[in-house]
């Protein structure tokens, strides 16, 4: 039922398929900084094309999840650029060495400077657990900022935490000015769902 | 209690939004022209851009200039166009570069020795993942 619910809302939302976006521009480096009620974690990545990027996760686990360090990996499938909008499909993978724990993923984003969707589909092995963890994510900015100003989204995150078989949704704020980039979102059960990115 | 919290940061990123500024000057000798339309809005031509008050301060002060006015493909975003601004602010040729989100459009503006083509910009452009409509150079 649960995997039903999500392939249900995936048909609907996909083409309307976004995020910080994984790959950085050729040359650029991103660090990444999430918190969540699964995990803690620091993700340092290179690009070293627009198409796609490596680098290491480390991860401190939450609920009695052991710690991780994930030599990670993510390819740029696909992109189509219009005047007013782009898409992207990417896939991503990451390892840990001393487990071999690891999760494969899929992820894809669709923006105009006024709307977006995207989502995510993440199965991880983890804590020797097999699960999924999901999550679409849509949006609105309720202004358009020039270049350099400071871009602010109002956006709704449909999240499934296949470890503890459970469905919420939850309201995300989401600023980027120049290089920096942060997003919260807050719902009662699973606490704070923080991303913080700087690319250099 | 925390959601109130998200709504009044919300708020406070909306107000500091409002405060908007005219001109940026970016690191270095890389000049930042002002990040707005200058009042072109829509699909407009590169003759049109020649005449507008955006094109106008990025060649002030400069007597003699190259500027390429390059039309391009998926720049939906601040964090998409960031990649264009880094690579070409690398160049010691350019000396000012002005994004339009709204337009699609980049103005880069090379010192008047320099010899800009179309092919490099297109690499370049292309490197950051976004796709070139159109590129005209107009050398001053």
């Amino acid at each position: 039922m649960g995997i039903f619910r999500v392939l249900i809302s995936l048909t609907i939302l996909l083409p309307m398929a976004v995020f910080a976006r994984p790959i950085s521009y050729a040359g650029g480096y991103t660090l990444m900084a999430k918190s969540d009620y699964l995990k803690d974690s620091l993700y340092l990545h290179y690009s070293p094309r627009a198409n796609y990027s490596f680098g290491i996760e480390k991860l401190a686990g939450k609920r009695g999840m052991p710690d991780r360090s994930y030599f990670r990996g993510t390819w740029l499938a696909h992109r189509l650029n219009k005047r007013n909008s782009q898409l992207n499909l990417y896939l991503d993978g990451g390892i840990d060495a001393n487990s071999g724990e690891y999760f494969i993923g899929a992820m894809g984003d669709w923006e105009t400077r006024r709307y977006f969707a995207g989502f995510s589909l993440r199965k991880m092995k983890w804590n020797a657990e097999s699960f999924f963890n999901n999550y679409l994510q849509m949006g609105f900015a309720p202004y358009l900022g020039d270049y350099g100003d400071l871009h602010s989204w109002l956006m709704i995150k449909h999240k499934y935490n296949g470890l503890e078989e459970r469905y919420s949704t939850y309201p995300v704020l989401r600023f980027f000015k120049g290089n920096w980039f942060f997003e919260a979102g807050y719902e009662k059960e699973i606490d704070w769902d923080i991303h913080l990115t700087y690319r250099f | 209690m925390r959601l109130t919290l998200l709504s009044m940061l919300f708020i406070s990123a909306l107000s500091l939004a409002g405060t908007k500024k005219t001109t940026h000057e970016a690191d270095g000798d890389h000049g930042h022209l002002g990040h707005k339309s200058m009042g072109i809005t829509g699909e407009v031509s590169n003759a049109e851009v020649l005449k507008s008050e955006r094109f106008k301060r990025l060649v002030s002060g400069s007597p003699t200039y190259n500027v390429a006015v390059v039309s391009v493909n998926g720049m939906v975003c601040d964090f998409c166009a960031r990649g264009v601004e880094k690579t070409f602010a690398k160049d010691p040729d350019v000396v000012k570069i002005d994004i339009d989100l709204e337009l699609g459009s980049v103005l880069i503006a090379y010192g008047s020795a320099a010899q800009p083509s179309a092919k490099d910009i297109d690499n370049r452009i292309r490197s950051n993942g976004l796709d070139v409509v159109d590129i005209e150079i107009f050398r001053g």
